[in-house]
């Protein structure tokens, strides 16, 4: 079997049938297989789109990576961007690249990049395909890697001369795999230690305020269904990091929503003002805790986490738990209700303070501002048009955290968003994957102009394969997030923040033969949000004040407490950082 | 500075299947983040494996970080930290 049909074949077997990406010469060897095989191919229009598609597909199917296709050279790099906001993020996917003939490789020859160094430091594992026969190995192994324990991206680079090399199919089993290839991989997370469970179990039963932090990790462990259960023994409030907000239910009565820099009041209130958080799959990352001291101050820390390399990394915790959340919650819920004997009949105290905070801030927050159709508004209708399991991805920006705000997400994994890197024209391709994962459920990527100018040429991806996502443009002629930071804090000095010369969106999108709608009323709004939420692919050209601040907001460095909270553009005034 | 202890970190890369330098390089990487101060390095030859052993100093915190850190290479096997009395790590150090 040639090399091209036994890596297309290992794809198969895998169950990796969709792959997005552009071909090169590097590649065209296993192109020209495709025809043969049950994998289909997705044309994208530049290959940072391909990667996030991939990304995005493996978001949504957790246990099947989203697999992208790449020439050497500068296919293979226009990939980096993605492999790095998927590493982030921990979201499994795998990179298939072609690479330059053996003979000539590392002569600089044409196209050659040694991609495999150049990803090193940005995925989970890479590899350089160095024998035809190891083909089959590696991507068994890429697909291992990919989704088990801490799921993350994965690189395989095959020079470009193996692919009509005849060889014998090869398909090891899993022990042969972990044995002969990849002996220093640990697919299964480690058990999770009784005592320390046994520890947090009477922490969080003698805690007066206990609260529980919902990390991405809760998605990737299948913990929602945990977390939940335990919150409701516990009586304790659930708030997320902006990855967790897809794994909790935001209408559970207990959820208080996202928590960080431009986390909802009541969340930020409850977390601060916990005496002791379980965190459970969140790295604690800056954005959620803002300084890791002062936050650390008073509280008692639970921290569960599958990678062991993350606890103690950025808080200390009391107690430091490694191992795959869903297992370490069940037995956790074990030693408090039949070990402990313990059930709270009434919420705990912080929730019903953080909700009388909470409605105080929004009081300030929503009051009518700027001009034109309102971000939290328009955010509204969206929620309220689209199906209960609809997909939402963002780009990054002032719309993603409007988004953060004020899109509830109702069903764990329907929310995809740059958490880690923050990339800019992450939303569309993430869409446009989401939607070959799921063709049965509406997808929509709430976008900001900036972003989606990045990677709108997958217009003609959603054309040319009947994807049809929408895409609800904030179109505010800046990067707004930008401005806003200029103007709270580098001295209100604008620069380079101007989108001037934008494109017409609708006539952008009517040019890839895509409709386009720039609704001047609510009204008109809905009517839009619907067409999306019934399975068209649209363009909403949704203009907006850019003057109009996303808050709240805690300014960067300074711990994520109430006090910090900015609710105004006044407040702001006279911060630095 | 009084924190900053000297430690070694051995660790064994596998190298059966491609020699073990991408491995090395990767681990290096991991190093390379670290907030620790690098001294040297050794690699030696063991067949399928190739055996590294690193100084570094550091806060202890930071170094046993990074040794979980190298273990989540894939590449790699096995990884033993140990510190070094603090005599021995100066003199060690003014020689180098
Ligand atoms: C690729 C990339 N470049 C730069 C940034 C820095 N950045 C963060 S938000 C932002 C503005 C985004 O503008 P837009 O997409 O229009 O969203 P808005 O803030 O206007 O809603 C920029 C430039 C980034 N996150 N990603
Ligand atoms: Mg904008």
């Amino acid at each position: 079997m040639l090399v091209s049909d036994a890596l297309l074949t290992a794809l198969e077997k895998e169950g990796l049938k969709i792959a997005f990406g552009i071909p090169g010469s590097a590649n065209l060897g296993l192109y020209e297989k495709i025809p043969d095989h049950d994998v289909e191919v997705i044309l994208m229009r530049h290959e940072q789109g391909a990667a996030h598609a991939a990304d995005a597909f493996g978001r949504v199917k957790r246990k099947v990576p989203g697999v992208a296709f790449a020439t050497s050279g500068p296919g293979a790099t226009n990939l980096v961007t993605g492999l790095a906001n998927a590493y982030m993020d921990s979201a499994p996917m795998i990179a298939i690249t072609g690479q330059v003939p053996t003979v000539v490789m590392g002569r600089d020859a044409f196209q050659e990049t040694d991609v495999v160094g150049v990803t090193m430091p940005i995925t989970k594992h890479s590899m350089l395909v160095r024998k035809p026969e190891h083909v089959t190995w590696a991507i068994r192994a890429a697909k291992m890697i990919a989704v088990t324990n801490r799921p993350g991206p994965v690189l395989v680079d095959v020079p470009r001369d193996f692919w009509r090399v005849d060889i014998e199919f090869n398909w090891p089993s899993d022990e042969e795999l972990l044995k002969e290839w990849i002996p220093g991989y640990r697919p299964d997370p480690p058990k999770p230690n009784p005592d320390a469970l046994m520890k947090a179990a009477k922490l969080l039963v003698e805690a007066e305020n206990p609260i529980i932090l919902a990390g991405g990790g809760v998605w990737w462990s299948f913990a929602t269904e945990e977390v939940l259960r335990l919150a409701e023994i516990l009586m304790a409030p659930i708030v997320t990091t902006l990855m967790g907000k897809n794994a909790v239910p935001a209408d559970h009565p207990l959820v208080l929503g996202n928590a960080g820099m431009h986390g909802r009041p009541e969340a930020n209130y409850a977390l601060y003002n916990a005496d002791v958080v379980l965190a459970v799959g969140t790295r604690f990352s800056d954005r959620t805790v803002g300084n890791f001291e002062e936050f650390r101050r008073g509280k008692k820390i639970i921290h569960i986490d599958v990678d062991k390399s993350e606890i103690g990394k950025n808080i200390d915790p009391d107690v430091g738990i490694v191992g795959d959340a869903k297992e370490a919650l069940k037995i956790l819920i074990n030693y408090i209700v039949d070990g402990l004997k313990f059930k709270r009949n009434e919420e705990v105290p912080l929730i019903r303070k953080a909700r009388e905070f909470g409605q105080h801030a929004w009081e300030l927050l929503l009051k009518e501002r700027g001009r034109g159709m309102k971000p939290w508004k328009v955010l509204k209708i969206v929620r309220e048009e689209m199906p209960r399991d609809a997909i939402v991805t963002t780009g990054v920006g002032g719309h993603q955290m409007w988004a953060a705000l004020h899109y509830p997400v109702y069903t764990p994994g329907t929310y995809l968003t740059s958490g880690g890197l923050g990339t800019m024209g992450y939303g569309f391709p993430a869409a446009i994957g989401a939607k070959a994962a799921a063709r049965d459920k509406p997808v929509l990527d709430i976008d900001g102009d900036g972003s989606f100018l990045m990677t709108s040429q997958n217009l003609a991806t959603v054309k040319q394969y009947g994807l049809n996502v929408g895409v609800l443009v904030f179109d505010n002629g800046s990067l707004q997030l930008i401005r806003q930071w200029q103007d709270l804090f580098f001295s209100q000095r604008r620069v380079g923040e101007n989108l001037a010369y934008l494109p017409d969106f609708v006539k952008l999108a009517e040019s890839f033969g895509i409709e386009g709608v720039r609704p001047e009323s609510y009204d008109e709004m809905r009517k839009a949000i619907r067409r999306v939420a019934q399975g068209e692919a649209l363009v909403i050209d949704y203009i907006v004040d850019p003057d109009i601040m996303v808050l709240p907001m805690v300014a960067p460095g300074k711990v994520i407490s109430p006090e910090n909270l900015i609710l105004t553009p006044e407040q702001a005034a006279g911060i630095t950082v | 500075m009084s924190e900053m202890e000297t430690y070694v970190i051995r660790f064994s890369i596998y190298a059966a299947v491609d020699g073990g330098l991408d491995g090395l390089a990767r681990a290096i990487h991991v190093v390379r983040k670290a907030p620790v101060q690098f001294h040297d390095m050794a690699v030696i030859d063991s067949g399928e494996t190739k055996e590294v052993s690193l100084r570094i100093s550091g806060r202890k915190k930071d170094v046993e970080w990074l040794s979980k850190k190298l273990e989540k290479v894939v590449e790699v096997l096995e990884v033993k930290l140990q510190k070094i009395p603090t005599e021995i790590a100066v003199s060690s150090v003014q020689r180098a």
